[in-house]
């Protein structure tokens, strides 16, 4: 099967007062139809800077410096922000953070949801209402009718983020972009929220990119996982596979340091110092500083992808590593 | 580091039946004298070198326990008492707070939590001046003791909280809070703006501090794993009341009330992928308006007529206390 969505070495650019800086950096990335990709990171990482090169939405200062983005198979990366705006909705569809200031606060979520579809087909109030409608019906919304018309401060926080994700839905996109869809939510709430995320991407065979900084939503809803350090790959393969047998030293860190329900430790393994902000990136491999295993090859040569099974991992001693 | 001061024992510091009830203004739809419930009849007890942890979702109360005994909150009901010693009227408290300082709190957000404005030797120098430490050499020579006891180098007290990654402010917060010396640290949320690997570090340095000066430590916060690594005593809470208040080890080992029991399955388990979670339906009920009976009842499966109509009261179980009929009548 081709993929949906592919990134072919793609990296980009913020333009700052000290110069150029490098915010992502040679970022390779397929997702298959109906696959649930994870992008995995600390706080600047990238990760949500990677997911805004899919839908064009980068702040100001930045820019694609190199490589391309294609869905299926027509390049998007190069597209006027005219053209970009008939992808985004009707393409791609986005579930952002926070779900209280992703709806307008003036208008009443059937307005909202409405107007996305009149932005982009041409209806009749009665059939983009009733369409409205059944999207709410289908994220799970009860009581469904006698809410359409209520404004988002009538729902709680869960229902909110179904209002936004029926909205990312409602003209069917077969790419879903959920930027931390459920940081701003409870547990129990959140275990609602990627069951939802799941069954959609399931019934409709949506992609999804999942953006988070949450190991345990990683496990949890996506079929593979990238994680991203210092604007680069460190290692990606299908969830399973990174989660339990990590084989990059920063993602056997990052998952050493999550406190365990199994056993209960005196000290938790923590990796040393913290991430290298846009301008001080290290020579040869960005995570060199910080890694246990750190070689002369590590300080002066950035290694290359190193295939182990389906996954790839960045690291000198990958191999090594993953047996 | 030399060892700190001998641990003064049997100090500790008791809330109970603490009560917290908010006036709503009266506005559009809603008449006048409505009250909101906060926190309904909440009990605990934090010792020295222990970890008490109150978990819960949001709107919970949680927050405005921690608030109450630190003293940023009134209290409507019930009391709190400093080595037995009452701490209920405004005089008392303030004695108690202005004399000893012995009650201080981390803010979860170290970013609003710091004054921008102010550098780090000026945002401990205020505590330490509180604390009654006197003379610019004593506030100094302390000033660098405390940073290099929360981990930060001695340049640090020059620089301004912009110049620091969020772990490192939140060990700034951790060094404001300890200049005074304090025997009870109430940290809210510590660790819930902080990425993981940084979690780690801030835990472990709790940790380490704990042990050093036999603090006594409520850690408050959503994440039950972090829960499971920091504490020995845990207090669930669910709208405003306390539903389980057991030990660690029996509540991790043995949790006894449904919530307790689904919060600790719908965790998401970075261990486990692919997991399907059981999940919890429903939402927290609005605590305007709170349902009859316990207030778990419209989520619960275990849920009968009883339930409904009458709130449960704590019952007696290993390690603790839970309030539940269902586990009471022993159907589950």
């Amino acid at each position: 099967m081709s993929a949906l969505l592919e990134i072919r070495n793609l990296s980009a650019t913020f333009a700052t007062r000290r110069g150029i800086v490098s915010a992502l950096s040679n970022i390779d990335l397929s997702l298959a139809p109906g696959e649930i990709l994870a992008l995995v990171g600390e706080s600047g990482a990238g990760k949500s800077l990677a997911s805004s090169c899919i839908n064009g939405l980068l702040p100001r200062n930045c820019r694609i410096s190199e490589g391309e983005v294609l869905l299926e198979g027509q390049r998007i990366d190069n597209l006027s922000n005219k053209q970009m705006e008939k992808i985004r909705g009707a393409q791609i569809g986005t579930i952002f953070q926070d779900p209280l200031t992703s709806l307008n606060p003036l208008y009443t979520v059937c307005q909202q949801i409405t107007r996305t579809l009149r932005a982009h087909r041409y209806i009749s109030d009665a059939d983009a209402q009733k369409r409205a409608l059944e999207l709410l019906e289908e994220v799970g919304i009860p009581g469904a009718a006698q809410r359409l018309h209520a404004y988002p401060h009538e729902f709680s926080g869960g229902m909110r983020q179904r209002v936004v994700i029926a909205m990312a839905l409602a003209l069917r996109p077969k790419l879903i972009i959920a930027d931390e869809p459920t940081t701003a939510l409870d547990v129990s709430i959140q275990a609602q929220i990627l069951e939802l995320l799941r069954r959609l991407s399931k019934d409709h065979g949506a992609s999804v990119i999942l953006v988070t900084h949450d190991m345990g939503v990683v496990a949890e809803t996506a079929d593979r996982v990238a994680v991203l350090y210092a604007g680069r790959i460190a290692e990606t393969g299908p969830v399973a596979d990174v989660l339990l047998r990590p084989a990059h030293p920063y993602t056997q860190g990052l998952l050493g340091s999550i406190p365990s329900m199994e056993r209960k430790l005196a000290r938790l393994p923590q990796i040393p110092g913290s991430m290298p902000g846009l301008t001080a990136i290290p020579q040869g491999c960005a995570f060199n500083p910080r890694c246990p295993r750190t070689a002369d090859v590590c300080r002066q040569v950035r290694p290359e992808a190193h295939l182990a099974g389906a996954r790839r991992v960045f690291c000198h001693f990958a191999e090594e590593l993953a047996s | 580091m030399t060892q700190a001061d001998p641990v003064p024992t049997g100090f500790d510091l008791q809330a109970s039946g603490l009560r917290k009830t908010y006036d709503l203004a009266p506005g559009p739809g809603r008449p006048k004298g409505q009250q909101v419930h906060a926190v309904r009849d909440v009990s605990l007890t934090l010792r020295p070198g222990r970890t008490t942890a109150l978990v819960g979702e949001s709107g919970c109360g949680k927050s405005t326990i921690a608030k109450m005994l630190v003293g940023l909150e009134s209290i409507s009901g019930g009391a709190v008492r400093l080595d037995g010693g009452p701490l209920d009227s405004q005089a008392a408290r303030k004695k108690a707070w202005d004399a000893k300082r012995r009650i201080q709190m981390v803010f979860q957000d170290p970013y609003a939590s710091l004054n921008p404005r102010w550098r780090v030797s000026r945002i401990i120098a205020e505590a330490l001046a509180a604390s009654g430490l006197r003379g610019g050499a004593a506030i100094k020579a302390r000033t660098l003791e405390i940073l290099s006891q929360v981990g930060l180098p001695e340049v640090a007290a020059d620089k301004f909280p912009h110049e620091f990654s969020g772990g490192q402010r939140q060990r700034i917060s951790i060094a404001r809070a300890l200049a005074c010396e304090p025997q009870f640290l109430i940290c809210d949320e510590p660790t819930s703006a902080l990425d993981v690997s940084v979690q780690a570090q801030i835990l472990n340095l709790l940790k380490d501090l704990q042990d050093r000066h036999a603090l006594a430590y409520l850690l408050i916060t959503h994440d039950l794993s972090v829960v499971h690594h920091m504490a020995d005593h845990v207090g669930v809470m669910y709208l405003g009341m306390l539903v389980e208040d057991r030990s660690a080890a029996d509540l991790f080992s043995q949790p006894l009330h449904p919530y307790t029991q689904t919060l600790l399955e719908t965790i998401p388990r970075a261990d486990q992928p692919g997991r399907e979670p059981p999940r919890l339906s429903g939402e927290v009920p609005n605590p305007l308006n709170p349902p009859s009976g316990c207030p778990f009842h419209p989520r619960c499966a275990a849920a009968n007529d009883r339930c409904r109509a009458e709130q449960p009261q704590a019952i007696a179980v290993s390690g603790g206390t839970v309030s539940c009929h269902a586990v009471e009548e022993g159907r589950l």
